[in-house]
């Protein structure tokens, strides 16, 4: 057999891949970036030693955060550098941003990107009064979200949005409506920002969800829960789960509770997925990774193996992903990660300040992506350049000294056509969502009047306020900048293009 | 009193800030403040985080002390003036603090 490059063989690890059984040691060989099989390794092949190791397919993540206000300046350090081979935005862009994403992000992160589209046109806000309107789903446009899925269906992978429990169950029904129509799984957040418990109409999705419709945030704590007062599991959380409804952790910053998590697993639910909703507000703890994550379900007694499952061949199948991802068979794309379970004590937080004590912790190793092998870096996601999502108030920022005359004469036209807008002067609790879309619409305005492609349009403003590289929807941050900023900021930015003018 | 009227000095009751442990747990009048070691000397915030109202005994310095991190969701907060660095919105209550004969005062730090 000839290879167009050496084949590697990871030796005498501890193979767990659940799409073929297999739960023991073994050696993987991974050549021309394909899975090359399990077991017999080729003469000549280029050994690592992975004794004492675990290897598994890649890991997904279902849920995670890399756009918007909630995503991060460093995407792949939550994906690879995590041991996380391909994961899924969840619901930052909606159908008037999504374009933006893509240009942005899409095929622009080593770790295998997918997006969940949000259900409100600017996608998620992550600003409470916001989310829960119905008047935030201010326009849905069936004919262009069929183009849009139409033409990017292998990007787009689910429609998401919020059981609020506001404004009764019809932006639910116009969820799944919408999702029937685009022929998607409709993802389901049940956590926090539940606005009026009393109506209970969060408890519609579990109705309204068909098989293989996912529901996030199993576990939290919050108000309209899976448990009833007397901490029994609720029939109608049952019958979803017999209907084929999925069920997901989506961790997160404010949805996993220990006490509802001991609680389920006693009366015998677990989730069908395990994913981390990693996001500005919950990387530097209680989340930190989804190997965090995983260890939290080691020590609610999972097993590794179906610990394993969860984050492998279960999202795969959930994503219509099973032709590249979640399994070690031949052929398949060489995704994997490389991981040990070390022994010790280990403190696991819920999102509420709850503590246990764990016993054994999953620490990604290694990566190998497309059959590219990547060290793991846990603590790069840490860095504050990541997480911070700061605007530059008293200086101009480094990547706006590079701009060319086009993105200046941009700028300038943007600042007249800003300028005719009345929006706060500074950034305030009361988000108007209205605003902010009027806001984006006169970006979008601007920028097509100067021909200039979309990705250095978004790319001028960012640089115009923000020193790292964060992506996010463009009104949603003019409106954090608030008006006085960003017309002085514009103003100096291009005063020498208004005299030339 | 208007965010730019500079307020009175006013006594802190607090443990000896010359051997207590920082953050500092004080009182001036009703309001209990947390003094924190920043960049430019003695900071002090109120003692929730005004998002889910955590307490800020564990919040952490960044930025070389001239933020503070709430550690129950990141949120970040300007130790000038209290603005809200990631968290749009959001206001956390900052005092200025002087020391004047082993004796710690607070007032409002100035809105920026």
């Amino acid at each position: 057999m000839l290879y167009s490059c050496a084949p590697v063989v990871l030796r005498g690890g501890h193979v767990i891949d659940p799409t073929q059984g297999m739960n023991g040691i073994n050696d993987v060989t991974v050549c021309d970036g394909k899975i090359l099989g399990v077991g017999d390794s080729p003469a000549g092949a280029e050994v690592i030693d992975a004794r004492g190791l675990y290897i598994s397919p890649g890991w997904i993540d279902v849920h995670v955060h890399t756009y918007g206000t909630l995503g991060f300046a460093d995407p792949d350090s939550i994906g690879i550098y995590q041991g996380v081979t391909s994961y899924v935005e969840a619901g930052g862009p909606g159908i008037g941003t999504i374009e933006e994403f893509i240009e942005l992000l899409a095929g622009q992160t080593t770790t295998s990107l997918y997006v969940g589209c949000y259900l409100s046109p600017m996608g998620i806000i992550g600003i409470e009064h916001v989310e829960g309107k119905a008047r935030s789903l201010y326009d849905i446009p069936v004919a262009r979200w069929l183009d849009m899925v139409d033409k990017h269906r292998d990007l787009i992978r689910y429609l998401k949005f919020g059981a609020f429990s506001a404004y009764g169950t019809g932006p639910l029904k116009v969820g799944k409506g919408l999702a029937e129509i685009l022929e998607l799984p409709i993802y389901v957040h049940i956590g926090e920002f539940q606005q009026q418990p009393g109506r209970d109409s969060a408890y519609e999705i579990y109705r309204i969800a068909g098989a293989g419709d996912i529901i996030t945030h199993l576990y939290h704590g919050n108000a309209c829960g899976i448990l009833d007062n007397e901490g029994r599991i609720r029939p109608v959380v049952l019958e979803a789960a017999e209907r084929g409804v999925l069920f997901d952790i989506g961790f997160g910053g404010f949805n996993f509770s220990w006490p509802v998590a001991e609680k389920a697993v006693d009366q015998g639910l677990w989730p069908h997925l395990i994913s981390s909703d990693l996001q500005q507000f919950n990387v530097t703890g209680p989340t930190f990774s989804l190997a965090n994550v995983m260890s939290v379900f080691l020590k609610l007694g999972m097993p590794l193996a179906d610990v394993v499952e969860r984050v492998t061949a279960a999202p795969a199948k959930a994503l219509s992903l099973t032709d590249r991802a979640g399994s070690l068979k031949a052929g398949m794309p060489a995704d994997l990660t490389v991981f040990r379970v070390e022994q010790g004590q280990f403190e696991l937080k819920d999102t509420r300040g709850a503590a246990r004590k764990g016993s054994q912790r999953i620490v990604p190793e290694m990566v190998f992506k497309n059959g590219v092998r990547i060290a793991c870096d846990m603590g790069r996601c840490q860095d504050e350049r990541n997480w911070i999502l700061q605007t530059c108030e008293d200086h101009i920022p480094e990547g706006a000294r590079r701009f060319r005359a086009p993105q200046l004469a941009f700028l300038a036209r943007l600042r007249d056509a800003l300028n005719q807008v009345d929006w706060p002067a500074t950034a305030n609790p009361e988000f108007d969502l209205e605003k902010i879309v009027e806001l984006h619409d006169v970006f979008h305005r601007v920028r097509t009047s100067c021909e200039l492609p979309l990705k250095v349009a978004l790319q001028t403003v960012f640089d115009s306020f923000l020193e790292d590289s964060f992506r996010i929807q463009v009104g949603v941050l003019l409106m954090r900048v608030g008006r006085t900023l960003a017309l002085a900021r514009l103003g100096d930015l291009t005063q020498d293009t208004h005299l030339a003018a | 009193m208007p965010p730019d009227e500079v307020g009175e000095w006013i006594p802190l009751e607090c443990p000896d800030p010359a051997s207590a442990e920082y953050p500092l747990r004080a009182r001036m009048g009703n309001q209990g403040i947390l003094v924190f070691k920043a960049a430019d000397g003695l900071r002090g915030v109120e003692r929730h985080c005004p998002h889910e109202r955590a307490l800020l005994t564990k919040a952490t310095l960044l930025r070389g002390g001239t933020m503070l991190k709430c550690p129950l969701h990141n949120f970040v907060f300007r130790l000038r003036d209290g603005v809200a660095i990631n968290c749009p919105g959001y206001r956390l209550k900052v005092f200025e603090i002087k020391q004047e004969g082993g004796q710690l005062l607070a007032r409002p730090a100035l809105a920026g």
